[in-house]
């Protein structure tokens, strides 16, 4: 399998960017929940993360559970996040990890104008699928 | 893994449990299989969530078969469950919509239910346009039409009238199945994704369907090997 790539980029006060890009295989789960924590850890007071994974061309199951736990992190520390993505299987890959993470807010965009409009609001991800849906019945 | 930050999933409660049955009892009835998904669903929306999910997709159901056909609104919901990356929603619907005009043409729909997943690969716009020449005979100018359409909405394009209207909440209700069935059937191949249609409509010709959609298969996978 290809090889993988992580960058951080840290805004402050509050905000962190991870670009995800190439494959991801079993190993990565580590690297990338350590350098979640370091990265949280030097700007205590992080609220947004944006997870830019337009450029993941493949992933395992093990990898996926690592990003599973990345999430679980940011939800623990109540800390929005917005996925961006450019393929519809990046799409499900979101879905499922904030999906099985329980973290509603977590939301997943094609476009970095949605992310921030994200990052502005405080709707939860499900809450606001069954409140539009609600709306349009 | 040691996933210590791992949920355990919560019980259902005895109303939730009651809304699943009866659930399980529909889709045993109307399709003859129960979907992967539907305690996840009924879970995630709990109670009177999954009361406003019924409602909401049936609104968008029986819109889109008055408005649409059958055909077509088997389309629609394949495209919303594929671009929302639903293996399930994608491939079942696009082969409800192949098996529908197999039966009413005797020929194979130019996208095949087996297609869903490259294109699920591609990016979005790279999806679009594959889509266009897969649909560019005139035969299927009013498909690509609402396949068009339902992109744009998609898309965040405003609501110009009430076909958009539907449209929207065709996308909206399969906003909220996808959280649930996309999870669950992210690893499903298409093979073990059946067509999502009423067993009365599915019997007789899913046979003959397969055996027309397997040789061409195998006649494109030839020409392929000659052209190595």
């Amino acid at each position: 399998m290809a090889q993988h790539r992580f960058h951080f980029t840290t805004t402050p006060p509050d905000r962190v960017t991870i670009e995800i890009g190439g494959a991801l295989g079993d190993l990565i789960a580590e690297e990338l929940t350590t350098r979640t924590v370091d990265t949280l850890a030097n700007q205590a007071g992080t609220r947004l993360v944006l997870i830019d994974i337009r450029g993941l061309t493949d992933f395992t199951v093990m990898a996926r559970v690592g990003l599973g736990t990345c999430q679980k992190l940011l939800r623990r520390r109540q800390i929005r996040t917005a996925w961006l993505v450019s393929t519809p299987r990046q799409h499900g890959l979101a879905t499922l990890v904030a999906h099985n993470a329980a973290d509603d807010g977590a939301g997943v965009f094609q476009t970095l104008a949605q992310a921030e409009a994200w990052f502005a609001s405080s709707e939860g991800r499900l809450e606001g699928i069954m409140a539009r849906a609600k709306r349009l019945t | 893994m040691n996933d210590e930050l791992a949920l355990v999933p919560r019980p259902l409660t005895w109303p939730e449990r009651l809304f699943l049955r009866l659930l399980r009892w529909m889709e045993l009835k109307t399709f003859g299989f129960k979907h992967p998904f539907s305690e996840e669903l009924v879970r995630s929306s709990g109670f009177v969530g999954a009361l406003n999910f019924g409602k909401a997709v049936g609104k968008a159901m029986g819109g889109l078969e008055k408005r649409y056909g059958l055909l077509v609104s088997n389309l629609i919901m394949g495209f919303a469950g594929l671009w929302n990356g639903c293996r399930y929603c994608g491939v079942g619907h696009l082969y409800a919509a192949n098996l529908l005009h197999f039966k009413a043409t005797g020929r194979l729909y130019p996208i095949a239910e087996s297609d869903v997943p490259w294109l699920q690969e591609l990016s979005y716009d790279e999806s679009m346009v594959r889509v266009r020449g897969m649909l560019a005979d005139e035969e299927f100018d009013e498909h690509l039409r609402i396949i068009e359409r339902l992109y744009g909405l998609r898309g965040g394009a405003e609501a110009q009238n009430e076909e958009d209207r539907l449209l929207q909440l065709a996308l909206a209700s399969w906003a909220w199945l996808n959280e649930c069935s996309a999870p669950i059937t992210f690893d499903m191949q298409v093979q073990d994704v059946p067509a999502i249609l009423e067993k009365t409509e599915r019997g007789r010709i899913l046979e003959r369907y397969r055996a027309a959609r397997d040789a061409r298969s195998r006649k494109v996978a030839a020409r392929a090997t000659s052209l190595d």
